[in-house]
């Protein structure tokens, strides 16, 4: 199927004192209509800048993209002017944060910040009926008077409704969705998962869905990119990377996560720690941390090998090599 | 084996406030009751407002309980007065979520870890510090990093830190508040074998609050499920995690992400709704809005913790009923 977002070489830098912050290395990713990319890996990896990359969000200065560009159904976001961007912005592509409570205005009805994204996007009259239907689309129950209720009045689970809700007014060809229920119970991050998979079937978006948690990977993503130092490390369909992970980060991530349904030995531990991004290692950027490294691995880059059925591995040393 | 924590019925309530003191009362944790043996660590797990920390900061008195019994050791702990409290807290201590709010912004590590000596009044300034160094080698720091401040530190580094300045009392009993729930998966899991490790060297005896089941499972060998304020379950680890017996731990346990796409076919029983406000507590069984098998007796009556199974107990009217 064709992609809806294609990702493509991605290379962006931060202005720090230190000298330039190399926060991602060769970004190459897509996305098709209908389908959900879990975009997986630590903090600091760059999964998030990649999401607000796409939306154009950065800065810049400070952030600067160096080499690559960013599609949307085939046309370059990066060579569009501010005007066209803020015009996709909501319309076409469309972001949900972690914490709804930031997005969100603390001072404004719920129903009057819906009003107003739907009236941005040019929604015509009786605006009160649409914002009730666009609450009780997310499974909000009583909509006209949640409408009336500020952000505070709301528990985390209905403010990330809410924003779903705004999100939703355009029917977006694409959502990131930046770490959605990381603040939420485990009940609730349940439900508002296959809401996002409710109306993802309905309106036939594509989801990029960030996230650190490969539990939730597993449970909702058709592919998964997993992501180390600003690199894309492995990616393909996530039965086939949860069966038999080719990187050997991949590997020792996923080995490392103390399971509740089955009981766990002892687990892995990667040694070391993430590298300094102004100064990041020659060669494999996980090289200094891999059981695997070779002097190749510290001189020069992996290229990203073609495994077949959709499956890519940034590796010298992959798995199936061993 | 006898139990080295035994606790009975701890109630933490908040409010009343206002004059007359007639604001509304939250029952933050009530009718709480468990026993560690020495050795043994129980697992608290729960959602947000469930009372997990709250059990955790009143056993130690960092909150005063509103009604209860906490014998350690064999001595009435929440009978003590300041003074044999403090000498006993030598024994007891508490790790937290965030060391980065926990540890002190200037003062060097090395002082900090060594301070809980100088305040219970053990040993010399330099055997002190002496000790200081050789339980950071233990938790993976080297003197040198002794002199840095916590900023300098990375979140499981500070995490390391905590650990240290907990253990250099050598205490029997370590109470872990969400500690690894700031950090990344590999992170976790150093801090988590770490604490494996010191367990056993140390023979410590451990209460470990988490949300995360996972961790739980991995760390613990007895399971405690809160819900508002109440223990609805408490088993061993491997009974609990066969067959759940209460409703909510049943969904909650069904809910997990795996990390496994095999498993996503797997049934799963739904919870709408989110926990109530212990502010508001619903009648009866404080989870019948939500429970997918509410019978009236369920919003008349509040049920009370009953043996189903060996040292298993569930509150739940109906837990016997289903297989």
């Amino acid at each position: 199927m064709d992609p809806v977002l294609e990702i493509d070489g991605l290379c962006l830098e931060f202005r720090s004192d230190r000298g330039p912050v190399k926060v991602l290395d060769g970004i190459t990713l897509s996305v098709s209509r209908g389908e959900t990319l879990g975009l997986v890996g630590e903090s600091g990896c760059g999964k998030s800048v990649t999401g607000l990359s796409v939306m154009r969000l950065l800065p810049s200065p400070p952030a600067r993209v160096t080499a690559g560009d960013i599609r949307l159904g085939g046309e370059s976001l990066l060579s569009l002017p501010e005007a066209g961007m803020r015009g996709l912005r909501g319309k076409r592509i469309a972001m949900i944060f972690q914490d709804p409570m930031v997005s969100l205005n603390p001072v404004t009805t719920i129903g009057a910040q819906l009003a107003e994204t739907l009236a941005i996007h040019g929604a015509d009259g009786r605006l009160r009926s649409r914002v009730e239907a666009a609450l009780a689309a997310v499974g909000i129950g009583d909509a006209a008077q949640a409408a009336r209720a500020y952000p505070h009045q709301f528990s985390g689970g209905m403010r990330q409704r809410a924003m779903i809700a705004m999100m939703l007014a355009c029917r977006p060809e694409v959502l990131i969705a930046d770490e959605p229920t990381t603040a939420l119970d485990v009940t609730v991050q349940a439900q508002v998962l296959d809401l996002i998979r409710d109306l993802q079937a309905e309106i036939g978006m594509a989801v990029v869905l960030v996230t650190h948690n490969l539990g939730v990977v597993a449970e909702s993503c058709d592919r998964v990119a997993v992501m180390y130092a600003g690199c894309v490390v492995e990616t393909g369909p996530v039965a086939a990377i949860f069966a038999a992970p080719q990187h050997p980060y991949t590997r020792a991530l996923l080995a490392a996560i103390p399971r509740a349904d089955a009981d766990s030995a002892t687990l892995s531990v990667i040694e070391g720690r993430v590298p300094d991004l102004v100064d990041p290692p020659q060669g494999c950027r996980f090289h200094p941390r891999c059981p695997r490294a070779s002097d190749r691995c510290r001189t020069e880059k992996p290229p990203r090998r073609d495994l077949g059925a959709g499956r890519y591995v940034v590796c010298h040393h992959p798995e199936a090599d061993a | 084996m006898s139990a080295l924590v035994t606790a009975r019925d701890l109630a933490k309530h908040f409010g009343g406030g206002g004059w007359p003191r007639t604001g509304p009362v939250v029952r933050a944790i009530d009718g709480v009751s468990f026993d560690i043996p020495r050795r043994g660590a129980l697992g608290l797990v729960g959602e947000s407002g469930s009372g997990k920390s709250t059990t955790a900061r009143v056993l130690l008195r960092l909150q005063e309980p509103t009604a209860g019994r906490f014998r350690f050791d064999g001595e009435d702990v929440f009978a003590l007065r300041p003074a044999a409290l403090r000498r006993l807290r030598a024994r007891m201590q508490i790790i937290h979520q965030n060391p980065m709010a926990a540890l002190h912004p200037a003062m060097s590590v090395l002082d900090q870890v060594r301070r809980p000596l100088a305040l219970q009044g053990i040993g010399t300034r330099h055997s002190r510090t002496e000790a200081a160094i050789e339980l950071m080698s233990q938790v993976g720091l080297s003197p040198e990093q002794g002199r840095r401040m916590p900023h300098q530190f990375s979140g499981g580094q500070r995490q390391r830190v905590e650990i240290a300045r907990a253990l250099i009392t050598r205490p029997d009993f370590l109470v872990l508040d969400e500690p690894t729930s700031a950090l990344d998966v590999s992170v976790q899991a150093q801090i988590l074998r770490l604490l494996t490790g010191l367990r056993a060297e140390f023979g410590l005896t451990f209460l470990f609050v988490s949300h995360d089941l996972g961790v739980i499972r991995h760390m613990c060998d007895q399971v405690a499920v809160m819900y508002l304020g109440r223990i609805v379950e408490i088993a061993p680890k491997d009974s609990f995690f066969a067959t759940p017996r209460h409703p909510y731990a049943q969904a909650l346990l069904s809910v997990v992400p795996v990390p496994d796409p095999a498993q996503r076919t797997r049934p799963r029983s739904r919870l709408t709704g989110e926990p109530p406000s212990p502010r508001n507590p619903p009648s009866g069984c404080a989870f019948h809005p939500r429970c997918p098998m509410a019978q009236d007796i369920c919003r008349r009556e509040a049920p009370v913790l009953r043996p189903l199974a060996p040292g298993h107990s569930a509150a739940c009217h109906l837990a016997e009923a289903r297989p």
